[in-house]
């Protein structure tokens, strides 16, 4: 066990290298070199029942997959190979590049959920929500009617409640014409 | 014509005897059908386990994408179908290694699909603490870097 603490020690340096590196380069191709390298040397173990916790990968092991934080729970180091996990792969061993895009597919409402999981995911939310959130509307219930008047009501803000969480906020107030008179539209119109 | 054959070589050995129309899917070895035909092409980064979907999966796209589009909403839907059905039933772990291949072939149909079901099991999920016991997570955090994660939420999401 030795070994392996001091391999995992080793490689927690270089695991956190490796995300400030992912930080500013998101293309998926970096992702993806740094994560060939981590499936190549999991397999392994990949059997299930594989008991083994000694393992022979770590010197050509070269990847983010050992996560940052995977001395907080010394239960991971014994029961889980450095850090990919003997038998499976855990979502925190993902690059954070696709923890991001993964995140995009959430709902609006899941992202404050998303900050409490741990910090690597609230890292991956808050990127995902500054890149991807802030420019999408979340989705809710309609509060425009379409066609009464042939113009948008303008919403009541007594009523709506539910609001989008990370949405830009975006007040558009209608000029409202119930008292004008719209017949020279139609006349327009129907002539 | 005839169709050329490709052997695919998983990390572990496995091969897998694929046609043009399967490779020509992934953008990283759309490259070797002008170098590989006839000659095994190794791909260090994946098992066999995980390259026998990403095949299946290749295969099922193929009948759809590169063929006539005739009747293409009924079997745009049945491939629809196909694909819900193919992700669910894998569990997680699977689901994480077919997205590191996916990434690393660069398919973006089963990248999307993989990261979108493990969207969709967050979403399921009721709070982090369902989160974090539905995706295996451990929280790193201590009690006090939680509430102040909490107090921050309060003004964020506002």
């Amino acid at each position: 066990y030795c070994e392996v603490r001091i391999d995992l020690a080793k490689e927690m340096a270089l695991g956190k290298k490796r995300i400030v590196a992912q930080k500013s380069n998101l293309k998926q191709r970096r992702g993806v070199e740094e994560g060939g390298l981590g499936i190549e040397l999991e397999l392994v173990q990949y059997k299930r029942g594989f008991g083994r916790k000694r393992v022979l990968i770590s010197e050509t092991r070269d990847s983010v997959f050992t996560s940052p934080v995977g001395t907080i729970s010394s239960k991971k180091l014994c029961d889980k190979t450095l850090g990919t996990g003997g038998q499976s792969r855990e979502l925190e061993d993902l690059p954070l590049d696709i923890l991001v895009k993964i995140i995009c597919g959430v709902e609006h409402e899941d992202l404050k959920q998303l900050f409490h999981v741990s910090k690597t995911i609230r890292e991956a939310t808050l990127i995902a929500k500054q890149s991807h959130f802030a420019y999408s509307t979340p989705r809710k219930t309609l509060i425009f009617q379409l066609g009464r008047y042939g113009l948008d009501k303008p919403f009541d803000l007594g009523e709506d409640k539910i609001e989008a969480p990370a949405a830009p906020l975006q007040k558009r107030y209608r000029r409202i014409n119930r008292n004008e008179d719209n017949s020279g539209v139609s006349v327009a119109l129907f002539n | 014509m005839t169709k050329e054959m490709f052997t695919l070589k998983s990390s572990d050995g496995f091969l897998f005897v694929v046609d043009e129309a399967v490779v020509h899917q992934s953008v990283t070895l759309s490259p070797m059908v002008q170098d590989c035909a006839g000659r095994e092409y190794p791909i260090n980064n994946v098992t066999g386990k995980i390259l026998n979907l990403v095949v299946e999966y290749c295969k099922n796209h193929v009948v759809v994408d590169g063929g006539d589009s005739s009747s293409s909403s009924s079997s745009g839907d049945a491939l629809k179908k196909w694909d819900d059905e193919f992700i669910t039933q894998m569990d997680l772990s699977t689901v994480y290694d077919l997205i590191m291949a996916a990434n690393y072939l660069i398919i973006k149909g089963l990248f999307d699909l993989a990261c979108q079901r493990v969207a969709d099991e967050i979403a399921a999920c009721k709070d982090h603490e369902e989160i974090r016991a539905t995706l295996g997570i451990v929280s790193d955090y201590t009690a006090e870097e939680e509430a102040e994660v909490l107090k921050e939420n309060e003004w964020a999401f506002d």
